[in-house]
């Protein structure tokens, strides 16, 4: 395949387990990513057609473009390349850092190591550090054992991003297919009466410890994605 | 969080009142030791039992509910359970989770 200008064409191949794989599938219409656009049009024709081959233009160690080639050749048209240049594309958002954990138990605190690490440039203040560290930590677990059921070749992809305003953290699983049920309301009256398991404190504590958090679903990946203010509105 | 030493308690006899002192991390990983060491502290069947989170550097979700699990019992028992030593982060969450409308918590050990 010849690459269109301004983009270099490298032949790796991806797996489902592979975190570019997952940042590529699992938004549906126009893509979030920060690092590319990809045309809803194109991306639903692309998944009609099963995507085989996804092709990354990387440069200076930043994802900033993907060639996506359907796996039926004969299918094959200009349609159906999807690229992206960092002139065409400001992204408001810059990407910190993209990592992937097993899905084992523990390894939750192996993600909040990374992003504590990822987000110390940006000095957050203590309080904001330690509500990071538990929304991320419980995020990252409900992911391991709600979407990928603890399967370690399930891998959790966390990507953490900052605006001028903001930090945003993602956390993706293979949860995509599960019915979500709306969480019971921990309630410890009726923990400490034994009418509530002692359990169920996650989603709430993740919930209080951010400013925004919303959740994705399309099929085959979950992504949480949490929000904190870095700082107050207009002071950006 | 390299610097967080995996979960360790000690238990501590006074008169009327048992200390557990714990460290490390409160998670899934703890729950074992964290019951032992309350089994051990209510064996004198003081009429409180004191958790000391000074060397706390972590508590999740589950953590969380192990301390409620602990609460329900001491509550069964007619024993106070009362806190100390928890940074402002779980004193929040304290807060948040209710658990200091039914605990006593104290800023230190006196």
């Amino acid at each position: 395949m010849e690459a269109p200008e301004g983009c270099v064409v490298m032949n790796i191949k991806l797996h489902p387990s592979d975190p570019l794989f997952e940042v590529i599938l699992k938004s549906k219409g126009s893509i979030k990513t920060r690092d590319l656009e990809l045309d809803s049009t194109i991306l639903s024709t692309l998944k009609t057609n099963g995507i085989d081959t996804l092709e990354p233009y990387w440069a200076d160690g930043q994802l900033l473009g993907v060639i996506c080639q359907s796996h039926q050749e004969a299918a094959y048209s200009e349609d159906q390349i999807v690229c992206a240049s960092p002139t065409i594309h400001q992204p408001e958002y810059r990407l910190l850092k993209r990592f992937t954990v097993a899905s084992q138990p523990g390894n939750e605190i192996s993600a909040i190591e990374q992003v504590t690490t990822a987000i110390n440039p940006l000095n957050p203040s203590r309080r904001q550090a330690e509500r990071i560290k538990t929304a991320v930590g419980e995020t990252t677990m409900n992911a391991m054992e709600h979407g990928n059921h603890y399967q370690p070749d399930k891998p959790v992809l966390v990507e953490v991003l900052v605006s001028e305003t903001d930090l945003v953290l993602l956390i993706t699983d293979f949860g995509g297919q599960n019915e979500i049920m709306p969480g019971e309301h921990p309630d410890l009256d009726a923990k400490l009466a034994g009418l509530q398991s002692p359990r169920g404190w996650g989603l709430f504590l993740i919930e209080n410890m951010v400013d925004r958090m919303k959740v994705f679903t399309d099929g085959t990946f979950h992504t949480v994605e949490l929000v904190l203010r870095l700082k107050p509105e207009g002071e950006a | 969080m390299t610097e967080s030493p995996v979960f360790e308690a000690q238990v501590q006899q006074r008169p009327g009142t048992t200390f557990i002192d714990l460290s490390g991390r409160i998670d899934a990983a703890s729950e074992e030791g964290l019951n032992e060491a309350y089994k051990e502290a209510e064996s004198n069947n003081p009429s409180t039992i004191v958790l000391n989170f000074s060397e706390v550097t972590y508590i999740n979700s589950t953590g969380i509910a192990l301390i409620v699990g602990l609460l329900a019992k001491a509550r069964q028992a007619k024993r106070k359970l009362a806190v100390y030593g928890l940074s402002e982060h779980y004193l929040e969450i304290f807060r948040i989770t209710r658990l200091s409308d039914f605990m006593e918590v104290y800023t230190d050990e006196t």
